[in-house]
């Protein structure tokens, strides 16, 4: 009797086991519509891991960092330059005369505007021989540039080299004529490196929602060529 | 009845047992989510628990950063910006949104105060500059509070909370009536599992069976999902909105598994139930014992 007691005791555990496979199978087969609809938008919505919305601003800007070594031929191997990551200070623009001085971070959200300059990250790093595209806030670090003038001479310093811009053009543009003058710059096949910082027009301290932009265009005279070399 | 035709019947009976036990835990399980529902996901008070502190504080943020990153371009310092949002405000107004989708009705959060301690900071600040508030200067200015309170009534109420309303207003009858047609088959199921025993306990040993199916059921999805924090990989902006979400979930899960044991704590005083029967426990000082005294009685006078 008692035999027979422990012998049905086990099935206190197998039996819910066995229902609740049963149990989950009728589930999966009865809401087989619901169940792939919801797998779908699971897949839209959970990602791999934790996400991170705001990874910290980072450097690797070093003014005194030893620069990369030029070939012979005075240009630097693409191998031998770090790419910066979206949010990472990699540069230094400067002009001593209108009192310029502002870190160069690679991204242009408001975040890093807070930071600094932003690059726009469609557009190159110095001496690659294409367009580089920055803003800044003009109450902030590019509230220097309105004492920009045509030859002024602008220092863009990075880890590899320092460059050397000299002023080519100050203009204020509509919001969509400086979109064309994107588009322009970024797709002319002949394009040479030009340096285009721009910033919210007027300067001056109550001026509402602003859709002009200041402009300055400079001309590479000063920096080693990056090339892929062989 | 010959032998044969008897361990049929026994078998037959086993059998249904098994199936109506196995469709009482479905019942079981289907009557635990929907009770779970109306009692977590639709229930304002849980939802406002998950809310800490440090929800407002991060909407706050959110908002004092954004009118920052609009004020900066404008023209103003920020600091026009200090001491305009309180967490009291955010607070109130949160929970005002929240409360409204939860009742039904529409929620508009007052700004006067909030704009007058905005209008005061630019006055102070331009006083500071010697610059006129009239003509042009005056028409910024309302322009640029009309848009920092566009920021702040953008940012106070929670993100879907106009789903939750929905929901809410869709799903909750639907749902409460689905747990009482339940609950109701239940119990006939349990009635009627019990007494297709000569003995109730030998009946209800089926009834413990599906309260432990339910009660894996109901703890397996829930644990594997809490183990695998999958609330901590959905993908919802506004940063601090994925914080609410992410705690929300893991508190919806934890809930789920805290039903789930409940189930367990049923299981087990069924199981006790039975075992106390088997021993003739509930027999010795139940009628029982009257029962066998009368018979007793009755062999007697015979």
């Amino acid at each position: 009797m008692r035999k027979r007691k422990i012998k049905k005791l086990p099935a206190y555990f197998i039996v819910p086991v066995i229902f609740a496979v049963l149990g989950y199978g009728v589930l999966r087969v009865a809401l087989t519509p619901v169940w792939e609809l919801g797998m779908a938008a699971a897949s839209m919505m959970l990602l791999e891991d934790a996400p991170n919305f705001y990874p910290e601003l980072t450097t690797t800007y070093d003014p005194d960092a030893l620069k990369a070594a030029k070939t012979e031929e005075k240009w630097i191997n693409a191998a031998d330059v770090t790419l910066p990551r979206h949010g990472e200070h990699y540069g230094k623009l400067m002009c001593e005369r209108i009192g310029l001085s502002a870190p160069v971070y690679w991204g242009d959200e408001n975040r890093i505007l807070r930071s600094g300059a932003g690059q726009y990250e469609i557009s190159s790093l110095p001496g690659f021989g294409e367009p580089i595209i920055i803003c800044a806030h003009n109450t902030t670090f590019f509230r220097p540039l309105k004492k920009a003038e045509k030859d002024d001479v602008i220092v863009f310093d990075t880890n590899y080299d320092t460059y050397r811009y000299q002023v080519t053009e100050v203009s204020v543009l509509e919001e969509k004529e400086l979109a064309k003058t994107f588009d322009t710059l970024l797709t002319a096949s002949d394009s040479e490196e030009t340096l285009l910082l721009y910033t919210c027009y007027p300067f001056h301290a109550i001026s509402g929602r602003k859709t002009k932009r200041f402009c300055v265009f400079g001309k590479r005279i000063e920096g080693a060529d990056v090339k892929w070399g062989a | 009845m010959s032998r044969e035709e008897w361990e049929a019947r026994e078998r037959t009976r086993t059998v249904i047992s098994y199936l109506f036990s196995f469709i009482l835990s479905m019942f079981l399980l289907l009557m635990t989510v929907c009770l779970a529902s109306l009692n977590i996901l639709f229930s304002e008070g849980f939802f406002c628990r998950v809310i800490g502190d440090e929800y407002y504080q991060s909407v706050l943020s959110e908002i004092v950063t954004q009118a920052e990153d609009y004020t900066l371009p404008v023209g103003f310092d920020v600091s026009v910006l200090d001491g305009v949002f309180t967490i009291d405000d955010v607070r109130h107004d949160v929970n005002g949104h929240i409360t409204a989708a939860y009742r039904g009705y529409q929620y508009t959060p007052d700004i006067e105060t909030e704009n007058s301690r905005l209008y005061a900071n630019i006055s102070a600040s331009l006083e500071e500059d010697h610059v006129d508030m009239e003509g042009d200067v005056k028409e910024i200015i309302d322009a640029y509070i009309k848009d920092i309170d566009e920021i702040y009534l953008g940012e106070v109420p929670m993100p879907g909370i106009a789903l939750i309303k929905a929901a809410r207003a869709k799903v909750r009858g639907i749902v409460s009536t689905a747990a009482i047609v339940l609950f109701v088959l239940s119990l006939a199921l349990s009635v009627v599992l019990v007494k297709l025993y000569k003995y109730p306990h030998h009946g209800m040993q089926y009834v413990t069976y599906a309260a432990g199916g339910c009660t894996l059921m109901s703890f397996g999805v829930p644990f594997y999902l809490w183990m695998t924090r999958v609330y901590a990989r959905v993908f919802v902006t506004p940063e601090y909105f994925y914080v609410f979400v992410s705690e929300y979930l893991k508190q919806v899960l934890e809930s789920f598994m805290r039903i789930s044991l409940l189930w367990l704590l049923i299981t087990v005083a069924c199981g006790v139930y039975i075992y106390l029967s088997r021993n003739g426990w509930f027999e010795k000082k139940g009628k029982g014992r009257w029962q066998k005294k009368l018979q007793a009685l009755r062999r007697r006078r015979a």
